[in-house]
């Protein structure tokens, strides 16, 4: 806290000045003054304590008859001297000598009025000027606080002040040349001392506005001229000092040096000591008050008055800037650190916040070394900060909440989208379906005459329902389109909000380095920034992405950045569980509790105590073990298998996988209370071709792996196939990646691997030979079409209007050919749709719209075979109803007939 | 020493002289607080003044003529403690475990006490000595110069309320003691009450009238609470008495006219008389003067010079029996026209030093050559007068001076410092003379030529 103190703000504030004052070109000097100082040798003669004043009459005596023009005695003019130290003898030994030598200027030891705790009443001084109120009143009020005697006041030449308030962080830069006792303004010492070498008296002294003028004053070059001492708003100078005590710029002689002078009458040596100058007698013991400077810890009250002599004698100020300037910097800076905040983005900004702060600081040094002048510096460049802060939390604060409502909003247009999606594929395939009917009755209009009254209205009416159809499926296309611009927008906005800057992308890259995970991708390190923050709370973490991802490695950094990373991490795939097992696997056994059961065994559960347990492949687990899981999940107890006692644990559950546990939901093969129980934090890692950028450094990583396990020493990788690399789909992410350059590093001979021995099929064709039949060797369909459809409509994703607007077919056609391949998948997946509809989307975020189109192309099909009795007749009837259908898929279309029937007559035929 | 030592063995010196405590041996010379323990009528001088004369001083005792205190001795002295007054401070210790010894079989001794009291402090143990003397005043309150001792050892350690209140306790009980009114004038001081110590210092001149030492510093407190007047007055008691420091004072109230008529010739006389003994700021006081009479011009410098003349006019009432022929003769002149010698040496230097020509004339040729049988030639009076003007930058006293060096009379021959002297004076003797260092040094002569600028006043 003591920091934040405001002496801490001071001393930053005078921090230039200060550094400044120490390095810069020390100030001219006056030759006029001269300081007697006290050192070791001198009180080796005359004691280590407080002098006998007889020794001070002698002194002056002596120091009069050389000729010094004024003489400042730093001896307080307190009360009576102790016996043994001159006693009443002394005291009026100086009263004496003051008053024969009538050019002595004694201090005053005075306090601030607010810190006088007993002032004493004091009699104004013949040398004290006589001020207007109005100038009284901008004066310190100060309080005499240690006497003053009387006759020795009557016979002094001047009496200062002595009053040398510390700034607020303790250091004397200031020192105020009047202060007000009562209704007189009193000289600082050194001003006083000042008025007595320029002869100027009271009355020639006048204050206007914030210049002190002394008129007609006699310099030491015997011109006479006014002189004018700017000071501040309270009345004070910048002391200019000259250099550090022990190090003193001034004339310095001792007091023992005088002495010997005048006990073995040297006048000569006096004379040429001090004649025609300013003598400032600094007797004081070396307990007395020492306070820092700029220059040094700890400076006298005489040297600094010395130094407040020299300012004035030579001239050579050192001004402040008026208050209004430190609050008119504040605000011009303030202002341009907030405008710059808003016009710039974040590093650019803050690189002009620097840049204003170096310059304001570069103009605050300018100030002092060109003009002697001392700007603020605190305040401005705290109201800087301030501004510059406080735009970026207010920024941040803005947007962080706008972020927050555009998720929210981002949320319902998406489940909106969906349901559009939807809604659009049952238009569709309506359509399509009014469509292939509007064919079949067209065609029975021909052939049957007597009909053509009835027929023609069934195809009115389904011309009717098309076109409603075809209007909804406009009108839901177009609010598809509304609200697909929305949520771009959304994102775009999203994005901005969350972009990570350059160093933050550095140092979540090298972060992840650590973790072992490597990329540079944006998204991937966004994902890992969610995964440090995340990681310190308790909450469960589900891992989404295809299979090579990284969900392992994700997993693993969850549980190093979380404070359990001391504590256990069990990895467990749930597919390689086998079913009998699950039990007993993951919650531990007791002996004997079955067969084979010889010792008690710790599940995965308890061995993951106080640790994390990584739940991989959790959209594989069945429907029974789910209900367990969920149990434990939930109550975070379980018994082993055999035990009648209950285990509870502690653990962080990280579960992983490839599947789409949401449709698991829907579809009723994940139960939705897992689901939610798993969904803490739900982070989606992206595919490797999304990341190409990465696919050298991984690639690197991989070869580097791959060649410490094949005993190779340096290999590499050639340009091309670097640029192959980039280029593959990659469908099996990191680990198809990691398995083709174990192979290609089997295989290579030399210390580099080419293209070729990546032995990587053409892009595209992976994906295309998942569509193919294998009982389709001839490949006579027209698999590149097909191709270059399927790519469209994923580009597209599978809006069949846009997919054809793009191909320059009717949306007709492009519906054929994609119920063809949908037709062509189902029966490669062996009727499995889901697995069709992945193979044929390719981007798992596309399933769900490509798994209804084709449930609506299957249940399409069986609506229209179900009538007949016999495959044959229903074949027949969909070459007729799928004319349009390319011939190359109607394979597809046979197999499935066939195997509704086989399915259909099955039961029968086991009968 | 540690300042704090110092202080205190100062002040145990200076009070120890004061109450009757036996205090430390004599210090060499270099010591910056030197023995107050200096016979009664020597009192201690400043620490700068140790090669002068010392002064009297308001710390300082009150002199042998003054009332000794003698306390009332306790009947039971059976225990025969050994006199700590005498002990040399290798004894001490040895002395306080006697005196303990005595005391813890006879506690009534309070005497004895008192003297185990008094070797503590000699010892340089206040808080012991304090706490010895504070029983002894528990056990005897009556008793005034327990409660002296108690005062004495609380001013040791600046305690001085408490120092007072013993004091004015003792004195209520006896008032005539001359050294608790003494003490009682300087503690009141160091309290700043003015008026106080002046009622002491008043009440032990009443008891001690001839109190040379009181009037001063009664005359020093008056003067510094503005009482000019009868500050003088009381100068003048203690300047008639020989004060050296009370002469200075007087000799300053009569130069500025503070409580009593100004005069000038006077104060010469004062000082003169206070510088004879070594009082520094007399003589810087004179020299002020002398410097002053040799400007030329301003009011102020014939007034001085008149009053320089005066001063040597009123040497005649000296000599009532001696014939004087007008009003510009020297005394010292005429002493020696009238075969007196011995007496006209220090008459002519007084006069030298007052500025008179024809005294320094008859004092170069008493220098060089002597008065057979009566003054020897290279009189060291005269040499010691001589280098004093001149370091005050009179050039008369320079001549003489350099030509003294010039030729080696009496003093070993420096013909650079001759050159030296020479500096600021001119005139034909000068200038004659420097001729002659010249032939002798041309170097040294040549440099002194060109410092030679400014004409005698």
């Amino acid at each position: 806290m003591k920091l934040l103190a405001p002496s801490t703000f001071h001393a930053l504030d005078w921090a230039p000045y200060d550094i400044w004052m120490e390095r810069r070109t020390p100030p001219p000097l006056s030759p006029s003054i001269v300081l007697l100082t006290r050192d070791d040798a001198s009180e080796a003669r005359f004691g280590a304590e407080a002098w006998d004043h007889a020794l001070f009459a002698r002194v002056l005596t002596a120091l009069a008859r050389a000729g010094a023009t004024v003489i400042g005695l730093d001896v307080p003019m307190g009360g009576p001297s102790t016996p043994g130290r001159g006693g009443a003898a002394g005291d009026a030994m100086l009263t004496e000598a003051t008053r024969a030598t009538g050019r002595v200027v004694y201090p005053l030891v005075v306090r601030l009025a607010e810190e006088a705790k007993r002032p004493v009443s004091a009699q104004p001084h013949h040398s004290w000027p006589v001020m207007p109120r109005s100038i009284l009143k901008r004066l310190p009020d100060a309080a005499l606080t240690g006497g003053l005697r009387p006759v020795l006041a009557q016979q002094a030449a001047g009496i200062g002040h002595a009053l040398i308030p510390p700034d607020k962080d303790g250091v004397v830069r200031r020192v105020p040349l009047y202060v007000r006792i009562d209704d007189r303004a009193v000289p600082a010492f050194g001003m006083a001392l000042l008025a007595g070498f320029l002869k100027v008296a009271p009355e020639q002294i006048m204050v206007k506005g914030q210049t002190i003028y002394f008129h007609e004053s006699r310099f030491p070059d015997n011109t006479m001229r006014r002189l004018a001492i700017p000071i501040d708003g309270e009345g004070r100078m910048l002391i200019n000092y000259s250099g550090r005590e022990n190090q003193p710029a001034f004339a310095a002689v001792t007091f023992l040096d005088v002495w010997r002078a005048i006990e073995r009458g040297e006048p000569d040596k006096l004379e040429a000591w001090v004649a025609g100058k300013v003598v400032i007698l600094l007797p004081r013991e070396r307990s007395a008050a020492l306070r820092p400077t700029p220059l040094e810890d700890e400076a006298s009250d005489g040297f600094i008055q010395a130094n407040v002599l020299n300012t004035l004698l030579t001239e050579s100020w050192i001004q402040s800037a008026p208050p209004f300037a430190g609050m008119l910097s504040a605000l011009v800076l303030a202002g341009l650190g907030a405008w710059f905040f808003l016009a710039f983005s974040g590093p650019l900004a803050v690189a002009c916040v620097v840049v204003l702060t170096l310059t304001y600081i570069a103009i605050v040094v300018a100030a002092l070394s060109a003009g002697s002048l001392m700007l603020p510096m605190w305040v401005p460049l705290f109201a800087l900060g301030l501004a510059s802060g406080g735009t970026t939390l207010g920024m941040h604060l803005t947007t962080s909440h706008r972020v927050r409502t555009l998720e929210a909003h981002m949320q319902s247009v998406q489940q909106e989208l969906g349901a559009a999606r939807d809604a659009l594929v049952c238009r569709e395939s309506v359509v399509e379906g009014l469509e292939e009917d509007l064919e079949v009755t067209r065609a029975a209009v021909a052939r049957s005459a007597g009909k053509e009254q009835e027929l023609v209205r069934s195809a009115e009416a389904l011309r009717a329902q098309l076109g409603d159809a075809q209007g909804q499926e406009d009108s839901t296309r177009r609010r598809l389109l509304e609200l697909e611009r929305e949520l771009a927008g959304l994102r775009a906005a999203s994005d901005q909000a969350g972009e990570l800057s350059d160093a933050e992308l550095e140092r979540l890259r090298r972060e992840c380095e650590d973790m072992g995970i490597v990329s540079r991708d944006p998204t991937m390190l966004a994902v890992f920034r969610d995964v440090k923050k995340g990681a310190r709370s308790p909450i469960p973490v589900l891992l989404l992405g295809e299979p090579g991802t990284g969900k392992e490695l994700f997993a693993r950094a969850v549980h190093r950045l979380s404070p359990r990373a001391e504590r256990p991490f069990i990895p467990v795939n749930m597919a390689a569980i086998s079913p009998e097992l699950f039990e007993s696997e993951l919650f531990g056994h007791v002996k004997g509790s079955f067969t084979g059961a010889l010792i008690d065994r710790k599940g995965y559960f308890e061995q993951a105590h106080l640790g994390t347990i990584f739940l991989d492949e959790i959209g594989d687990l069945r429907l029974e073990h789910q209900g367990k899981l969920l149990r434990v999940l939930q109550n975070k107890t379980f018994h082993r298998v055999g035990d009648t006692t209950l285990t509870t644990i502690d653990v962080r559950i990280v579960a992983a996988t490839n599947k789409d546990l949401e449709r698991g939901v829907v579809e009723g093969w994940f139960r939705e209370d897992l689901y939610f129980r798993l969904k803490g934090l739900v982070l989606r890692l992206p595919p490797l071709r999304e990341r190409r950028h990465d696919i050298p450094a991984v690639a690197e990583r991989c070869l580097q792996n791959a060649a410490a396990q094949a005993g190779r020493k340096k290999i590499g990788l050639s340009q091309d196939a670097v640029a192959a690399l980039q280029t593959h789909a990659w469908m099996g992410n990191v680990r198809e990646l990691q398995h083709c350059l174990e192979q290609a590093v089997a295989l290579a001979e030399g210390p580099l691997i080419t293209k070729a021995d990546l032995r990587l099929t053409p892009p595209g064709r992976s994906d295309i030979a998942s569509l193919r039949e294998p009982s389709d060797p001839a490949g006579t369909h027209d698999a590149s079409g097909d191709a270059a459809v399927l790519a469209c409509l994923r580009q597209h994703e599978f809006d069949m209007q846009a997919s054809a607007r793009a191909l320059g077919w009717d949306r007709s056609t492009v519906t054929q050919r994609l119920k063809g391949m949908s037709f062509r998948a189902l029966v490669a997946s062996g009727g499995d749709q889901p697995k069709a509809a992945l193979a044929l989307a390719g981007d798992p975020t596309l399933v769900r719209t490509v798994e209804w189109k084709l449930r609506e192309y299957y249940e399409h099909l069986l609506k229209t075979i179900q009538e007949f009795k016999t495959p044959e007749e229903a074949i027949r009837a969909c070459k007729k109803r799928f004319k349009n259908l390319p011939d190359r898929h109607f394979h597809s279309v046979e197999v499935l007939i066939n195997h509704y029937f086989d399915r259909k007559t099955g039961p029968c035929n086991g009968c | 020493m540690s300042r704090k030592t110092t202080g205190a063995a100062g002040l145990i010196l200076l009070i120890g002289c004061l109450t009757g405590i036996p205090v430390y041996p004599a210090q060499g010379d270099d010591d910056p607080l030197p023995a107050a323990q200096t016979v009664i009528q020597e009192p201690s001088p400043s620490p700068y003044e140790q090669t002068e004369r010392p002064a009297p001083h308001v710390d300082d005792p009150p002199p042998a003529t003054s009332p000794q205190f003698h306390p009332q001795a306790p009947t039971a002295t059976q225990a025969e403690p050994p006199d700590v007054a005498t002990a040399a401070s290798g004894d001490l210790i040895t002395a306080i475990m006697q005196l303990r010894e005595a005391l813890r079989r006879q506690p009534d001794l309070v005497q004895t006490r008192l003297d185990l009291g008094s070797a503590l402090y000699q010892l340089g143990d206040l808080d012991s000595a304090i706490e010895t003397f504070h029983e002894a005043v528990r056990r005897s309150p009556d008793f005034s110069d327990a409660r002296i001792k108690l005062a004495t050892a609380l001013m040791a350690k600046h305690e001085w309320g408490g120092a007072r209140e013993e004091l004015e306790h003792a004195l209520a009980q006896h008032p005539d003691l001359p050294h608790a009114l003494y003490a009682l004038g300087i503690v009141r001081y160091r309290l700043g009450d003015h008026a106080g110590a002046i009622e002491a210092y008043r009440r032990l001149l009443l008891l001690t009238p001839g109190y040379a030492d009181a009037h001063y510093n009664l005359g020093l407190v008056l003067k510094l609470a503005n009482q000019d007047e009868p500050a003088a007055y009381e100068f003048l008691a203690a300047a008639a008495a020989g004060l050296p420091h009370a002469q200075y004072f007087l000799g300053a109230a009569y130069a500025a006219g503070l409580g009593i008529e100004r005069n000038l010739p006077a104060a010469i006389g004062w000082w003169f008389r206070a510088a004879d003994q070594g009082e520094s700021q007399a003589r810087e006081a004179l020299a002020q003067l002398r410097r002053a009479a040799l400007l030329k011009g301003p009011q102020s410098t014939e007034e001085t010079r008149a009053a320089f003349a005066e001063f040597r006019a009123a040497l005649w009432r000296d000599f009532p029996d001696l014939p004087r022929a007008g009003a510009g003769d020297s005394v010292g002149v005429t002493l020696l026209e009238h075969g007196r010698v011995k007496e006209a040496v220090p008459v002519l230097i007084r006069e030298g030093a007052a500025l008179s020509e024809s005294a320094q004339s008859a004092l170069e040729v008493v220098y060089e050559h002597g008065i057979a049988g009566q003054v020897d030639p290279y009189d060291v009076r005269i040499l010691a007068s001589w280098k004093t003007l001149a370091d005050e930058g009179l050039p008369r006293p320079r001549l003489a001076l350099a030509r003294v060096y010039s030729r080696g009379l009496g003093v070993p021959q420096d013909v650079r410092k001759a050159a030296g002297l020479l500096k600021h004076v001119t005139g034909e003797a000068a200038k004659e003379l420097l001729k002659e260092i010249t032939a002798m040094q041309p170097t040294g002569a040549q440099a002194a030529r060109n410092t030679t600028s400014h004409p005698l006043p």
